[in-house]
């Protein structure tokens, strides 16, 4: 302990580890503020579900689209007109969607409405231009409803 | 500078307590009188002016994707949390200047402090308009296509 009082050797490297020391609590002192920056901006991209809402509409696009080329060919062997089969097929899509959405934990509600009217029954025309989908999705703290969806098929 | 380091004359342990005493006694002095300023208020500055922008932030970019994904007939609501305060105050979200400047006010009503975010000139084409006060318990946006 004696040898340690009279030793005054090594001041400068005392001295420069004080000054590291404060540049050290001051870089603490910023990175603990740019931490918390930024943090609600970037939660609500991440939260708010867009891609999913978007995902929802184009997948019905789509596939209104390969469900009117396949209703015409199931129409080629059974008595049933086109609109028919596509009303079969269309809540057959409806329902494996709602599953799909399920194991996400969101709720989405796909129904057809009508083809190529808006009166709730489809005239009785053998082709397919519009038809009518209310589209109804939620997530608990996001609530969207489109009623109805006019989609146009044109393939 | 060898020789001005080793030379210990005219060093007396007295004179070394009261210069020591009575720089701590200045230095305590100017502590306590900024204690409050230096501690305090300006870390709580730089963290509402950061934080309020955030919520700006935050505020935009849902009101910006909402516009994305709007249907043409229906509506959509949303639910967002936000902190009750920024630093040590509460605020108010202020979208009721939004249609004639095109940005969200984020402002604190007991200090006066305020952060624009801009809306990227949504409001042209579709209005918007309300308030939100951090210190409420359920905040939400919503859209109504027939209104």
């Amino acid at each position: 302990m004696e040898s340690l009082k009279k030793d005054t050797r090594g001041q400068w490297i005392a001295l420069s580890g004080l000054v590291l020391s404060l540049i050290l609590i001051g870089l603490a002192a910023l990175a603990n503020q740019a931490l918390i920056a930024g943090y609600h901006s970037s939660n609500a991209v991440l939260e708010f579900p867009k891609e999913n809402i978007r995902e929802l509409n184009s997948h019905t696009r789509d596939n209104a689209e390969i469900l009117k080329s396949l209703s015409f060919e199931i129409n080629n062997s059974t008595n049933n007109t086109v609109p028919v089969i596509f009303e079969q097929l269309f809540d057959n899509y409806s329902t494996q969607m709602e599953t799909l959405y399920a194991a996400h934990g969101e709720t989405v509600d796909i129904s057809l409405v009508s083809i190529n009217s808006n009166n709730g029954t489809y005239n009785n025309n053998s082709d397919i231009d519009v038809i009518f989908v209310n589209l109804t999705y939620n997530d608990g703290s996001t609530h969207y409803v489109s009623e109805p969806e006019v989609i146009r098929v044109t393939k | 500078m060898k020789r001005l380091i080793e030379n210990e004359e005219g060093v007396s342990v007295i004179i070394e307590y009261i210069l020591i005493s009575l720089i701590c006694v200045g230095f305590f002095m100017i502590i306590t009188i900024n204690s409050d300023a230096v501690f305090l208020d300006t870390p709580n500055d730089v963290v509402m002016e950061r934080e309020m922008s955030d919520v700006g932030n935050m505020m935009s970019t849902m009101i910006t994707d909402m516009y994305l994904i709007l249907p043409d007939n229906g509506y959509i609501d949303t639910e967002y949390r936000i902190p009750a305060k920024a630093g040590r105050e509460t605020y108010i979200i202020d979208a009721d200047v939004a249609f004639t400047d095109q940005i969200i006010e984020v402002i604190s009503p007991s200090s006066g402090k305020k952060v624009r975010v801009t809306i990227g000139g949504i409001a042209t084409t579709m209005p918007i308009n309300g308030t939100a006060s951090s210190s409420s318990t359920n905040h939400k946006i919503s859209y109504e296509s027939r209104k």
